[in-house]
């Protein structure tokens, strides 16, 4: 569904959608059989769905940020909880950013378009080299 | 040894009189004996006083006679009468002195008879020289010239005078052996006094050692033991073997302190077994019944003791437990009502049974005997608060035993003691169980709702989100009434996904620890307000706050659902036809202070006002939005900080709520309860 809402939002960057925990951490690391990236593109922001199976998005960005050259890729979680637990369980992991899905597909085209402003096109990192 | 013996047996009365005896009976006698000592020493005084008496009227008597002599010759050569003076005066004085004499000597008829010769001699003599003296007067003097020639009055007087010298000899002779005798006696009195004196003091050291002996040490030693009792209560054997009353004493406390032992020591095991029995661990109730069994077995020193617990929904006897090997052999099987009647009867009338003897009982089957060979039984009863539940029974298998008076009301202590060890026991567990169960089936139910609403909530987003998706795609394409359709998917999609939090949200309560803090109610209330600004504008409310009210200590999130919860509940069962007025504030309710929240709705009806704090309770508003579980989570959140929440209403005029929540002074320091939840 959210890829379908960057698609909506006419996103022009690629968005490259993974179906689990275990095939996006592949993906990142290029080992996985599946989607191979290519070297040297990392992605700008990985949206992040706690609930996945396989492994969880907590599970995921545990991994994920102990790879040194992962860790500052910034993870926006898309979570449904509105618990405050919840929120700074995900952000004790390394979220950048927690988004409550809305429950309206326009609201979440809205939500896809300012992930992209903001963290595509805003947001700095600092130069990997 | 045989002396000795026969004394130790006598009582202490006899004995003391026995030392009294003792000791005074030589007193008693060596004062006579003194008496009569004295008594002859004065008589031999006496004795002495008179013979001297006699020694010097003997010589007095004498002397007069010379007198009278000495007189007649004057008066015969001069003729002159002035001569006879002293002839009548020594005739007159003789005669009393001789009289005297013979008073003095008179004990002695010997001395009597010389004194009367030497009278009669002495008279003779005087009567001659009388005669003589009137012849003279008469100028007759041939008489006394023939009387002095002749020498006869001379001849007369020489003898007196030999007599009375011869008398007087004798007479100082027996002075001389009066005066030794007096000598003898008063020495013989003084060696028998101090002799006597010595003899009786040792006496009485020798009576008061031997009643040291045989009854003040006696009556020490015993102060001693029962000291030493008293602080160390260890029982020793008092060393006192007389057959006296201090004998009997001894072997009395002996008794008294072995009995006292014996008490102290089965209270000490009471009390152990009390403890021992009535800790659940190990093993429980179960555990508990075979302690009480081994227990029990020992109290009463028999070879086997059943616990046996009175089943009232098969009506028979189940055996909880039995000491030793008969335990895993007995328990948990069952015996036959008619064939315990023993037991039964125990049971029956709460009192203990005891049969000395099982064989002579009339019944053809009787468990305890015909199974487990019993000889003699006692049962007890083990009474609870209203009845006997169970008994427990004393079986002697190895002979026939009589139980004592003694061994029956131990055992009913010790059964009264077990009985509250095993009902606590049985309702500790039964409590447990039964709280456990309910606590599993409950943290089950709540896993299952959560994880339910957690699933539900996925497809509900996505059934709202292709909902809207569909709109967005097909506007215009579809029909006005599918794009109503799909319009109310949507909404019903996001109704249930609010639903879903909702009861998730019912769900945490109490299940996440979050901060206590200050917490005042009125910045809570204008949150409040302002998230519902909108709505209380489209229905012209009007609020009334007061101003001034305490602070909170509790969260502020839970406190914000509360009052949102209520404030929007008020706005939502307004009357028709007039704008909601809504009144929030505090009044004192007891020593406490209430929060309330007053609307002039609709009401609730009395018989409702329980029901609204379910969950999913609308009571027939259908056309209200809502999830239904509103006032379920405010009071879950009330109760969760103990407070309270009620309602008063009249149907038709309004509702208020109240609430108690924890006063911020009330609670200790707030830094240290958040630093704690921090933690």
């Amino acid at each position: 569904m959210i890829a379908l809402a960057f698609q909506r939002a006419s996103v022009e960057r690629p968005v490259v959608t993974v179906s689990d925990g275990q095939e996006a951490l592949e993906y990142l690391t290029g080992e996985g059989p599946s989607k191979k990236r290519r070297t040297g593109e990392l992605p700008k922001v990985v949206v992040l769905d706690l609930d996945m199976p396989r492994m969880d998005g907590f599970d995921f960005m545990q991994k994920m940020k102990a790879q040194p050259e992962l860790a500052g890729i910034p993870v926006v979680v898309l979570t449904t909880s509105q618990f405050d637990q919840d929120l700074s369980r995900s952000y004790t992991a390394g979220a950048s950013s927690c988004i409550t899905k809305p429950g309206d597909f326009e609201q979440l085209v809205e939500i896809a378009r300012a992930i992209e402003t903001y963290w595509c096109r805003l947001n700095r990192v600092p130069e990997r080299g | 040894m045989g002396a000795g013996t026969t004394f130790q047996n006598l009582s202490v009365r006899h004995k003391v009189t026995l030392i009294l005896a003792l000791t005074m009976v030589p007193v008693v006698a060596l004062m006579i004996l003194f008496l009569v000592t004295v008594r002859q020493l004065l008589a031999v005084q006496d004795e002495v006083v008179s013979m001297s008496a006699a020694v010097t009227h003997t010589g007095a008597i004498l002397s007069k006679i010379v007198d009278v002599q000495d007189g007649f010759r004057g008066f015969v050569l001069t003729r002159n009468e002035k001569f006879l003076v002293p002839f009548y005066e020594a005739d007159e004085s003789i005669d009393p002195a001789v009289h005297r004499l013979k008073e003095m000597v008179g004990h002695d008829p010997d001395f009597l008879s010389r004194v009367a010769q030497i009278e009669a001699q002495t008279r003779a003599l005087l009567q001659k020289k009388k005669r003589l003296i009137d012849a003279v007067r008469l100028g007759e003097m041939e008489p006394v010239r023939r009387h002095i020639e002749s020498g006869e009055g001379q001849a007369a007087l020489n003898h007196i005078r030999a007599d009375l010298a011869a008398f007087e000899e004798t007479l100082k002779a027996d002075l001389k052996k009066e005066q030794d005798l007096a000598q003898r006696l008063a020495a013989l009195t003084l060696y028998g006094l101090g002799a006597g004196f010595a003899g009786i003091l040792v006496l009485w050291w020798l009576g008061g050692r031997l009643l040291a002996r045989t009854i003040t040490d006696p009556l020490a030693m015993l102060t001693t033991v029962t000291r030493q009792f008293g602080r160390e209560r260890s029982v020793a054997q008092i060393p006192i073997n007389t057959r006296d009353e201090i004998g009997a004493l001894a072997r009395t406390m002996e008794e008294m302190e072995g009995r006292i032992e014996r008490h102290i020591g089965q209270m000490e095991a009471f009390h152990a077994i009390g403890n021992d029995i009535s800790s659940l661990d190990p093993g429980g109730l179960e555990g508990v019944l075979k302690r009480l069994a081994e227990r029990a077995s020992g109290v009463l020193d028999v070879d086997l003791c059943l616990v046996l617990l009175w089943s009232d929904t098969i009506g028979c006897w189940r055996i909880g437990a039995a000491s030793g090997a008969w335990h895993d052999l007995l328990r948990g099987t069952v015996m036959i009502r008619e064939e315990t009647p023993v037991a039964t009867k125990a049971l029956e009338t709460g009192v203990p049974q005891v049969v000395p003897d099982l064989a002579i009982r009339p019944e053809a089957v009787l468990q305890i005997r015909d199974r487990l060979g019993g000889k003699s039984l006692l049962v007890v009863p083990l009474r609870g608060q209203e009845k006997a539940f169970g008994v427990l029974a004393f079986a002697s298998t190895r002979g026939k035993r009589a139980f004592t008076d003694w061994e029956v009301h131990l055992a009913q202590q010790f059964a009264d003691q077990a009985a509250i060890a095993v009902l606590n026991a049985r309702l500790y567990e039964s409590a447990q169980q039964r709280g456990e169960g309910l606590e599993n089936r409950l943290q089950e139910l709540e896993r299952y709702s959560a994880n339910m609403a957690h699933d539900l909530k996925g497809p509900a987003r996505r059934m709202a989100e292709l909902a809207s998706l569909l709109q967005l795609d097909y506007k215009g394409r579809l029909d006005e009434r599918a794009d109503r359709y799909l319009g109310w998917i949507k909404e019903n999609g996001q109704q249930l996904m609010a639903r879903i939090e909702e009861v998730l949200r019912l769900a945490r309560i109490g299940t996440v620890r979050e901060t206590v803090e200050p917490v005042d109610p009125a910045v809570v209330i204008r949150e409040v307000l302002k998230g519902c600004e909108e709505h209380v504008r489209r229905l012209g409310a009007r609020v009334r706050v007061v101003e001034q009210l305490p602070r909170l200590a509790c969260n502020r999130v839970h406190l914000f659902q509360v009052l949102d919860n209520l404030v929007r509940n008020a706005l939502k069962f307004s009357a028709d036809g007039r704008p909601p007025e809504l009144a929030i504030g505090v009044v004192p309710k007891g020593n406490e202070s209430a929060l309330f929240v007053r609307d002039n709705g609709i009401g609730i009806a009395p018989s409702d006002r329980e029901r609204i704090f379910e969950p999913f309770e609308r009571l027939g508003h259908e056309e209200v939005p809502g999830t239904g579980i509103g006032l379920a989570i405010v009071k879950k959140i009330i109760e969760f900080y103990q407070g309270r929440i009620w309602v008063e209403s009249e149907p038709g005029a309004g509702t208020t709520f109240y609430f108690t929540l924890p006063l911020y002074s009330e609670v200790v320091p707030v830094e240290e309860e958040s630093k704690e939840a921090e933690a």
